[in-house]
């Protein structure tokens, strides 16, 4: 069973109420299906979930990138840098 | 790897010192500075959050690119993340190059790029005293923006 790290941030760090946690995943899912389980866990996260991308290991991704075991996940809302 | 977030403000002249090359002909700075409006109202305050080992990875990549499509000399970039006032620096980009033409480009090049690709946040406070995240547009995915 895939663990890995989940990192929330701005909009969806005070959503959550926490900068990350470490969760287990079930075998075989690809980003779409983990951000559902991570959605599940958070139901405060349904509301921006539109506006948010993934990035694995620090790479912006698909939604049919394979999770593996130890990679860092991380919610990026809508940014608006500079 | 060179530090392209920083928590401390600013020092614009130090970029310009950084890009500073016998061979270029010229220095295209931009500064951001905090502004006391915003659609939301009246702002005191810009917070400024950044996910800090992506952010600089995707700014490293950013500058590559802009060298790859300009002949530049050198290329300077700093944001600031945390709480800042009216007017302070929050992001500053130095590039040099023989002439000015291409230095202005990729100037422009890369400061847009930064407010599209950069997981890098802002939070407007506000003078009513609410908080207000900005929200711009999904970040944007490397492999569609070639890099």
């Amino acid at each position: 069973m895939p663990k890995i790290k989940v990192l929330y941030w701005a909009q969806a760090k005070e959503a959550v109420g926490k900068r990350s946690e470490i969760i287990n995943l079930p075998d075989g899912l690809n980003v779409a299906n983990a951000v559902d389980a991570i959605v599940k866990r958070h139901s405060e996260l349904g509301r921006i979930k539109k506006q948010i991308r993934i990035a694995v290991n620090k790479e912006v991704v698909d939604d049919d990138h394979k999770i593996r075991d130890g990679d860092e996940l991380a919610l990026l809302p809508a940014v608006a840098g500079g | 790897m060179i530090r392209r977030i920083t928590r401390r403000p600013i020092d614009a002249g130090r970029l310009i010192r950084k890009v500073t090359d016998k061979s270029a002909g010229g220095i295209v700075l931009f500064v951001g500075t905090v502004r006391n409006t915003s659609e939301a109202g009246e702002v005191k305050g810009i917070f400024y959050e950044a996910y800090k080992e992506m952010a600089e990875k995707r700014i490293e990549q950013i500058e590559e690119e802009a060298k790859k499509n300009w002949p530049i000399k050198k290329i300077a970039v700093l944001h600031r993340v945390g709480k800042l006032k009216l007017s302070e620096i929050s992001v500053a980009v130095a590039v040099s190059s023989a002439h000015r033409k291409e230095a202005f480009e990729a100037c422009r090049f890369i400061i847009d790029r930064i407010k599209q690709d950069a997981p890098i946040w802002k939070k407007e406070l506000l003078k009513t005293g609410t908080e207000k995240w900005v929200e711009g547009l999904p970040i944007s995915n490397a492999a569609s923006t070639g890099t």
